[in-house]
């Protein structure tokens, strides 16, 4: 087409639909009874979606501009709730420890377990790589807080695991892990230590069997070593699973207070303080839920902006190339 | 086994530490926090059934009682005494409502909100109807509060069957009745009785034999004092010391700040004396409480702000390890069925002028909580819509005669602020914490949460020295100016 191309719509009907003006006319009103009854299947889940998701996020968005108790009437104080929370030190606090907390945790959660699922597509036979592979998942299937629970207990200052080994080894002396304002933050990022996130590995390990063989056998061949070939053909090509596996990392962390909330309190002092508990406080325990709501919408607006500036700025020269697109790796392949 | 010899299967919890683990474990702990309240009694035996007496009404009551109770009849008494209600009001039967999974208070608070609350409630010390007053959530019970309880004889009003020190904390500042109570709870200080005996010492009357006692215990290699400081939510136990110590420091204060001189600082005159300055961070005897917990500092275990519940302070004191530990009654339940600790419980020593110049020559108190935080019943608004206030009351009337109460007390692992109760000894101590109440507590308690959010943070980070007192001080102003005037707002005073 050239000159004054136009947009042609595809045919709504099959070819054998196509005939007389009449056969038209009730091609077209088939297709409209189908498509009536596929809004018609899909509207509950719409309404469900509408009712529990959207309509909570847009009741806190406008109840960000009330002082509001969650039950009375609400009284309009425009962006004093926002105010409040900038000057509010317990805020301060709870934003700089998490953005500690996050920065640690989407290093981490990407380079453990992209360096472990490696090291398992790396073992020679099939067998032993499933079995690592479920030993790094089966943690999965534990509730994160009978994890923070055993945490709390190798933490313990008097009887604590940590500090009984520490002893044993002669090594430093005992140290009050999470009663310490200055090791609580880190006794926190130590959790879960080594780090293999068994979600994240099973992201990394299909992205890196999704690669063709064909690529890294040529590079193989050009001479390329292990290293050279997890550098340059297989980190680009799972570029897309690291940005999803940062992500989800980044919003979970900014979202969480579970551990928090069980093993420290936000304390000592606000030391290990963060956005999600101080909403969870100021709207269950203390009633300000205008508040916790322009918290929320703060802590909303934030991922938001770290999403989008993952989705924009951490990119490769080749996206995620499905097993067959080959064509989507030679200028990695060649490089 | 503690000092009680009886034998019992109940797991037994204490009721903050229960709500503490319920709060922190949040949803995600479904398969820990049901470890609530299960099998057979503590230390009472068997009674016979009360006789029904006189009810509220000359008609038969009838239909089905919905009691959200928090666990509290969760255990052999409980169970016997609602099949015993029942049997003699062979038309009403009981339904307990179960306590949630997860955080309760959001849970009662869309109940109430949504009109499908039970017909009795029993509320947590972080629950008070007080809050709720302008929401209209809850009914004023001041009538039947003064009204003759009918089973038991001779009494002309139900106030009357409270020992003075609960009547004068379970009616609010309005004077008006929002819950009855015929339970409380108190701190005292817990003890390893081998530990004592090993180091040869006694429970202590004073501060100076305390700390005397506890030097010991440290030379001792033991912990002489495991302390929850970093227990920094409203209605803990540890964050009880300082409230108490206040009474003992700031004797002076509080009798100004007293207007009504009924006993007891009620919330509208601590909003007051915030106001006037008369209750300010910056007033010597204030700082005085926080100076003397301070001075314990080198007694607590290690890292006492890692220490965020009882939980803590139970596994820990557990471990036989720990010579004392100040917590809550809620406790002895769970020391006798869980360890083998033999235990006792001494309430705060009294204050010297060795230790302080700011002592009161009056008694010293020895409580931080009492009667309002045992298990308070209140009564909702849709109890009355829906017809079952007679009967609402009427249960209440019956739980209140003396040995019912007792038996509830026991097996809840709470206090009776009766009269007439016949206390359990194992828990003398608790019970004379819980009958000679801080004259500020209940008001401090009914300030909005974030105060004592707020000071239970700043003595815990002044104590272990990561701020300064001034800088404490300074900033516990700021919460006390924040709370006096959210408390003007919460309750509509007119100051």
């Amino acid at each position: 087409m050239s000159g004054g191309a136009r947009f042609v719509a595809p045919p709504l009907v099959s070819n054998r639909a196509k005939g007389t003006p009449t056969s038209r006319r009730w091609g077209t009103l088939a297709h409209a009874r189908r498509a009536f009854l596929a809004y018609i299947f899909i509207l509950p889940a719409v309404a469900l979606l509408a009712v529990f998701m959207y309509y909570p996020a847009f009741s806190a968005l406008y109840h960000s501009f009330f002082t509001w108790d969650g039950f009375t009437q609400a009284t309009y104080v425009g962006l004093g709730n926002f105010t409040a929370m900038a000057e509010d030190a317990t805020m301060r606090a709870a934003t700089v420890n998490v953005l500690r907390l996050t920065a640690f945790a989407v290093v981490v959660s990407v380079t453990v377990p992209l360096f472990v699922a490696r090291l398992i597509l790396g073992l020679p036979s099939g067998w032993a790589q499933y079995v690592f592979r479920v030993l790094f998942v089966i943690p999965l299937v534990l509730p994160q807080v009978v994890i923070y629970l055993i945490w709390k207990y190798l933490y313990d200052p008097n009887f604590g695991l940590l500090n009984e080994l520490l002893a044993a080894l002669h090594v430093g002396s005992p140290q009050a892990w999470l009663g310490d304002p200055q090791n609580a933050l880190y006794a926190l990022m130590g959790i879960g230590f080594p780090w293999v996130d068994g979600f994240a590995l099973l992201i990394f390990t299909a992205g890196l069997q999704s690669i063709p063989r064909e690529i890294l056998d040529a590079a193989a061949i050009d001479g390329a070593g292990p290293f050279e070939r997890f550098r340059r053909i297989e980190l680009p090509l799972v570029i897309g699973q690291i940005k999803l596996v940062l992500i989800l990392n980044m919003i979970w962390t900014i979202q969480n207070f579970t551990s928090v909330l069980i093993l420290t309190q936000g304390g000592p002092g606000t030391s290990t303080m963060v956005p999600g508990m101080v909403l969870y406080r100021e709207s269950f325990q203390n009633e300000r839920m205008g508040y916790a709501c322009a918290i929320g919408m703060a802590m909303f607006l934030v991922m938001l902006t770290l999403t989008y500036i993952n989705l924009r700025y951490v990119r490769s020269e080749s996206e995620f190339a499905p097993r067959g697109a080959v064509a989507a790796a030679p200028s990695v392949a060649r490089a | 086994m503690g000092t009680n010899t009886v034998e019992s299967g109940v797991k037994a919890t204490t009721r903050r530490g229960f709500i503490g683990r319920l709060a922190q474990a949040g949803v995600l702990l479904s398969p820990l926090a049901s470890a609530a309240v299960h099998g057979a009694s503590a230390w009472a035996a068997p009674k016979p059934p009360i006789h029904a007496g006189h009810r509220v009404s000359s008609r038969a009551l009838e239909g089905t009682l919905t009691l959200f109770h928090y666990s509290s009849f969760e255990n052999p008494n409980g169970e016997a005494l609602l099949a015993e209600y029942e049997s003699s009001h062979p038309g009403v039967k009981i339904e307990l409502v179960e306590l949630p999974e997860g955080d309760p208070q959001p849970y009662i608070n869309t109940m109430l909100a949504g009109g499908t609350a039970s017909d009795v409630m029993t509320l947590a010390t972080n629950q008070q109807p007080w809050k709720d007053i302008k929401k209209g959530w809850w009914l004023d019970l001041t009538e039947y509060a003064h009204a003759p309880n009918p089973y038991v004889p001779g009494n002309e009003r139900w106030i009357d069957l409270l020992t003075p020190s609960a009547a004068s904390q379970v009616p609010f500042a309005d004077g008006h009745f929002y819950s009855m109570t015929t339970t409380g709870f108190d701190v005292a200080f817990i003890y390893n009785k081998t530990i004592f005996s090993e180091l040869e010492v006694e429970p202590p009357k004073t501060w100076t034999e305390l700390k005397s006692i506890l030097e010991k215990a440290q030379a001792a290699n033991y912990i002489p004092l495991f302390a929850e400081l970093g227990d920094q939510q409203y209605g803990g136990q540890f964050p009880g010391f300082i409230t108490i110590l206040e009474d003992t420091v700031m004797d002076a204060s509080i009798g100004k700040m007293d207007t009504n001189q009924d006993g007891v600082v009620d919330v509208q005159e601590l909003v007051q004396a915030i106001r006037d300055k008369t209750y300010s961070a910056q007033n010597e005897d204030y700082q005085e409480a926080w100076k003397l917990l301070s001075s314990l500092l080198p007694y607590f275990q290690r890292g006492p702000l890692a220490a965020t519940g009882s939980d803590d302070g139970f596994n820990a004191f557990g471990s036989g390890r720990v010579a004392t530990w100040f917590e809550g009654s809620f406790n002895s339940n769970s020391l006798n069925n869980e360890t083998d600790i033999e235990w006792g419980a001494f309430p705060m020593p009294d204050l010297t002028t060795e230790e302080t110049t700011f002592v009161t020559s009056g008694p010293q108190r020895k409580g931080s909580f009492g009667a309002c935080c045992g298990y308070p019943w209140a009564i909702p608004a849709t109890t009355k819509d829906n017809g079952q206030l007679e009967l609402a009351i009427d249960f209440i009337y019956w739980l209140s005669i003396p040995a019912n109460t007792d038996r509830f007390a026991s097996g809840a692992g709470v206090l009776s602020v009766l009269k007439d109760a016949e206390p359990n000894p194992e828990l003398a101590a608790f019970a004379e914490a819980a009958s000679s109440v801080s004259r500020v507590a209940v008001a401090e308690l009914s300030l909005p949460p974030e105060f004592l959010n707020t000071r239970a943070r700043l003595v815990g980070e002044y104590v272990v020295g990561q701020i300064s007192l001034d800088d404490a001080m300074t900033q516990m102003q700021e919460a006390m100016d924040l709370a006096a005037a959210g408390a003007v707002e919460m309750y509509g005073f007119d100051l």
